[in-house]
């Protein structure tokens, strides 16, 4: 069976970061962690890391949802990814997270 | 201060839920193929199209959605007033359903009902989705935990 697990961390009013993973016969298919700003009433992705038709990667949006910079990576835990946004917050998109 | 307090809300996708997220999507971005496709060659230019993918592969796979909220926010108490907390039972007795039609059901003015659902949506304690003109809530909460 298909499972379809949506997990959302409420950062600060206006800001979430998302997780959706998608498990198939209880394996992880695929997966994406945004974190997301509310703008006016449609969510904004920042930043996201997905596996989604390609290899892991991150991928960063501006604020007008058009894509400004992918780097591959390597899987990254959700916790990690909850770190990682708590820090930067909304300057996320200014700093270099591709090391972290 | 370190905060200790984690409000935990577990969200249940009915099959209505499901069939309007699948009509919603197929509005927006056509058809499972193309959707497919598109993020075959356009790769992640659209960040709402892998999420719309995952989406409605569950669907089309009869599969389910599981939603967990973690909040650890005390302000979250100051959205929660007597009157928001009724859309939420509308919402899980009633949903999916548009703002019109809760402000219907609960005697209320349409712009109140809907600020009430923006206020709930910043905190991820409701989900509402565009559709056409309307918003529309949908998911039904199950369980509200609180942790210290």
């Amino acid at each position: 069976m298909m499972i379809l697990k949506i997990k959302r961390v409420f950062i600060s009013r206006g800001e979430m970061i998302e997780s959706m993973e998608l498990y198939d016969q209880g394996k992880l298919k695929n997966y994406i962690y945004a974190y997301k700003v509310l703008k006016g009433t449609k969510w904004i992705t920042l930043v996201r890391w997905d596996n989604v038709e390609s290899m892991d990667h991150m991928d960063i949006y501006d604020e007008n949802g058009t894509l400004i910079n992918q780097v591959e990576m390597e899987k990254k835990r959700f916790e990690d990814v909850v770190k990682i946004v708590r820090t930067f917050r909304r300057s996320i998109i200014a700093v270099d997270i591709s090391n972290l | 201060m370190v905060i200790s307090m984690r409000m935990i809300i577990k969200r249940t996708y009915s099959d209505d839920d499901m069939n309007l997220l699948f009509k919603m999507i197929r509005k927006k971005a056509g058809r499972y193929e193309k959707i497919k496709h598109l993020l075959h060659i356009k790769k992640c230019s659209d960040p709402n199209l892998a999420e719309r993918y995952l989406i409605l592969t569950c669907i089309m796979n009869n599969g389910q959605i599981d939603e967990e909220v973690i909040i650890e926010d005390r302000k979250v108490f100051n959205a929660l007033t007597g009157k928001r907390m009724e859309i939420i039972e509308l919402v899980n007795e009633k949903g999916p359903i548009s703002v019109k039609e809760l402000a219907k059901f609960a005697g209320r003015d349409y712009k109140n009902v809907y600020d009430d659902i923006m206020a709930l949506e910043k905190f991820l304690i409701i989900r509402a989705v565009k559709v056409g003109k309307e918003r529309v809530a949908l998911g039904k909460v199950r369980e509200c935990t609180l942790k210290f």
